[in-house]
C-alpha cells in the first residue's frame, strides 16, 4: 500500500499534476480499491483534516502579512536594516538578510517574505552592481528564516500534524533564526568580498538608526504583540493571528493610510487563495496520511533505519539528510505534510524532544525551498530578479551549505531550540 | 467565459466567508477580556466553519489562476504538443477528483443532516455542503482551463508559491 501510494503520487507529480491533486488522486484510488473503506471516507477525512482551530491561524497570518506589505511596512523595515548594517562590506546583502529576519517576525509565510523583501532588495542590489544571481540567492536563502522565526505557518502545520504546541515551536524558533541570520551574513560577507562589493554607506550613525527604528515602529510592534500575547498566556497562536490582522488593518488603513478600503476585498480574496493552496494540499494529505498509518508506515521507517544503524543521533541525521535530499525535487510544504508525522513518531521512539525535532525537521524541509530544481522561494526570487533557474542554481550552493551547517548544529545542540521555550513554559 | 456575475458572486462569497471567520475569531478572543461583553461559546466553531468554507469557495479560482504548487522540471523537456496532451490529461484527473468530491460530498452531507455541531447546533450536513460546492466550482474552472488548452495550445501557468 505504502509503495503504491508513494509510487502513484510521484508519477503524477512528475507529470506536472499539482501536488494537491497528486495526493488526492493517489489516495482516492487507494480508498476506492480498498474493500474496507467507504468512499465517503475521502470526503470526511478531508473535512476532519481542516476542521481545527489551530490551523485557522494560517489564513490570519497570511492576511496580516499581505496587509503589511500592501501597507508598505516592508519599506520601513528595509530602511531600518540599511541604517543598522549598510556600512558593512557587501552592505545590501546584509540589509536583505536583516530585513528578512525582521519581516519574518511580522509575517508567517516565507513565500510572502520573499515577494515582499525581494521586490525591494533585488532591484536595488542590481542597481548597485551586485550580480543578479547573487541578489536573488541572498534574498531566497534569507527568507528561509521566515518559517523558523515566529510566527510561522509551517510550525502551525507541523504542530497540528504532530500534536505539539504551536506556541512552544514559535518560541523555539528564536535562537535558531538568529544563528541562521549570523551564518548567512558570514557566508554573504565572504562572497561579497570575493566579488568586490563595497558597503552601501560609509559608517554607522546612531541618529539614523534611531530615526529609522521609530519609522519602523508600527511594524516592529507586530512581533511584540504576537509573541508577547502568546508568552503571556493571553492568546493562542490563532488568536494572536486575529489580533495581528486587526492591528495591520488599523495601522495600514487609519494610521499610515496606505491601504484603501476598496483594496480590502481584493486582499481578502488573494489571501484566501494563498491559504486555500495550503489547505487543499492539507485536506487530501489527511487521507493519504491515514492510509500510511493504517499500513504502519512509521514502523517500516524504524525497521529500515534499524537495519542501517542503532545510533539514535545517526538515525536522525539520516532522516534529516533524507528530507534535505527530497527537498531538491519536493517543495517545503509538501515535505512537511507528507513526512512530519511518520518522522516525528520515529524521532520520538529514539527519545528526541518533540520541539527539538520539530525545529530540525522544519529547517531541513525549508532548505527544500531554495534547492533547485524545485524550490518555491528560489522560484519567487528568480522571477523578481528576472533570471533563469540555471543561473541561480550556481550561486545558491554556498547558502545551501550554510543552512545545512546550521541544521547539523541544531541536531547536535538541542539547547539552541529548547532553551527559550523552557524559559516560558 | 463565465460571465461577470459568476465572478462577482464567487468573490463576494469568499470575502464574506473571510470576514465572518475574522469577525467570529475576534469576538471570541476579545469577549474573554471585556467583561461587559457576553462570553460566547461559538467563536471557535464559526471560525473553523467559515475558514473551511472560504477554502472551498476560493478553490475554483486557484485552478483558474494556476496557483497550485506543481513540478515542471520533467515536463519542461517534453515537446510542446506532448506537454499539452499531458496537461489535458491532468485536467481530466482534476475533473475526476473534483467529481468524486462532488458526488461523495453530497452523500456525506445527506448522511449527516441529523448530526448537529456542538456549539451552534447546526446540522453538520449543511456545513459539509462546502465540499460539493467547492468541487462544483473546481469542475467549472477545470473545464475552463481545458478549453483554454484546446483553443490556443498555450498551457496556463502552473506552480505558484504558497507556503
Amino acid at each position: 500500500m505504502t509503495l503504491f501510494l508513494f509510487g502513484l503520487f510521484v508519477v503524477l507529480l512528475l507529470l506536472e499534476l499539482p501536488v494537491a491533486f497528486a495526493i488526492g488522486v493517489s489516495s482516492s484510488v487507494a480508498v476506492l480499491f480498498s474493500e474496507r473503506l467507504p468512499p465517503t471516507f475521502i470526503v470526511s477525512k478531508i473535512f476532519a483534516g481542516l476542521d481545527s482551530f489551530p490551523l485557522m491561524a494560517i489564513p490570519f497570518y497570511v492576511l496580516a502579512g499581505n496587509l503589511m506589505s500592501e501597507g508598505r511596512l516592508t519599506e520601513k523595515i528595509v530602511r531600518l536594516a540599511i541604517a543598522l548594517v549598510g556600512h558593512v562590506r557587501g552592505g545590501l546583502a546584509h540589509v536583505s538578510i536583516v530585513s528578512a529576519a525582521i519581516f519574518s517576525g511580522v509575517s508567517g509565510s516565507a513565500a510572502a517574505d520573499t515577494a515582499a523583501i525581494g521586490s525591494i532588495m533585488i532591484p536595488s542590489m542590481k542597481r548597485e552592481g551586485y550580480g543578479s544571481d547573487f541578489a536573488v540567492c541572498v534574498v531566497a536563502s534569507a527568507c528561509t528564516m521566515g518559517p523558523i522565526i515566529p510566527p510561522s505557518i509551517l510550525f502551525i502545520v507541523y504542530g497540528s500534524l504532530v500534536q505539539v504546541s504551536v506556541g512552544q515551536l514559535f518560541l523555539a524558533g528564536f535562537l535558531p533564526g538568529l544563528v541562521m541570520m549570523v551564518t548567512l551574513m558570514a557566508f554573504a560577507a565572504v562572497i561579497a568580498r570575493r566579488r568586490g562589493h563595497a558597503p552601501s554607506h560609509a559608517r554607522f550613525l546612531i541618529g539614523r538608526a534611531v530615526e529609522t527604528l521609530i519609522g519602523a515602529g508600527w511594524a516592529l510592534l507586530v512581533p511584540v504583540i504576537i509573541i508577547g500575547g502568546i508568552v503571556g498566556g493571553w492568546f493562542t497562536p490563532t488568536e494572536a493571528g486575529v489580533i495581528a490582522v486587526v492591528y495591520a488593518l488599523l495601522i495600514s488603513m487609519l494610521v499610515l493610510r496606505t491601504v484603501r478600503l476598496a483594496a480590502v476585498p481584493r486582499i481578502f480574496v488573494e489571501s484566501a487563495m494563498m491559504t486555500a493552496i495550503v489547505m487543499l494540499i492539507l485536506g487530501p494529505a489527511t487521507v493519504f496520511g491515514s492510509l500510511l498509518i493504517r499500513d504502519h508506515f512509521p514502523g517500516k521507517i524504524l525497521a529500515g533505519l534499524g537495519a542501517l544503524t542503532s545510533n539514535p543521533t545517526l538515525s536522525v541525521f539520516l532522516m534529516i539528510g533524507f528530507v534535505i535530499a527530497a527537498g531538491f525535487v519536493i517543495d517545503v510544504m509538501v515535505l512537511i505534510i507528507m513526512l512530519a508525522y511518520p518522522f516525528a513518531e520515529v524521532a520520538a521512539h529514539y527519545g528526541y524532544d518533540p520541539i527539538h525535532f520539530g525545529l530540525i525537521f522544519t529547517l531541513a524541509a525549508t532548505i527544500g525551498g531554495i534547492t533547485p530544481p524545485v524550490g518555491s522561494l528560489l522560484f519567487v526570487a528568480c522571477s523578481i530578479g528576472r533570471i533563469g533557474l540555471t543561473e541561480a542554481s550556481r550561486a545558491i550552493w554556498p547558502f545551501v551549505v550554510a543552512l545545512v551547517l546550521v541544521n547539523a548544529l541544531l541536531i547536535v545542540f538541542p539547547a539552541l531550540t529548547t532553551l527559550v521555550p523552557r524559559l516560558f513554559f | 467565459m463565465l460571465g461577470r456575475w459568476y465572478d462577482l458572486v464567487v468573490t463576494t462569497l469568499v470575502v464574506v466567508a473571510v470576514a465572518v471567520m475574522l469577525g467570529a475569531a475576534l469576538i471570541g478572543t476579545v469577549s474573554r477580556y471585556l467583561p461587559f461583553l457576553p462570553s460566547i461559546s461559538w467563536g471557535e466553531e464559526v471560525t473553523r466553519f467559515a475558514g473551511i468554507w472560504s477554502v472551498f469557495l476560493v478553490a475554483g479560482l486557484t485552478i483558474r489562476h494556476g496557483a497550485h504548487l506543481g513540478v515542471d522540471f520533467l515536463t519542461a523537456v517534453f515537446p510542446p504538443r506532448v506537454r499539452t496532451v499531458v496537461r489535458l490529461f491532468n485536467c481530466g484527473l482534476i475533473l475526476a477528483f473534483s467529481g468524486l468530491l462532488l458526488v461523495y460530498g453530497v452523500r456525506l452531507a445527506a448522511e449527516n443532516m441529523g448530526q448537529y455541531s456542538p456549539a451552534l447546533e447546526w446540522p453538520m450536513g449543511v456545513v459539509y455542503l462546502c465540499i460539493p460546492i467547492g468541487a462544483a466550482l473546481m469542475v467549472v474552472e477545470g473545464i475552463g482551463v481545458m478549453r483554454r488548452l484546446l483553443r490556443n495550445d498555450v498551457a496556463p501557468p502552473i506552480g505558484g508559491a504558497a507556503e
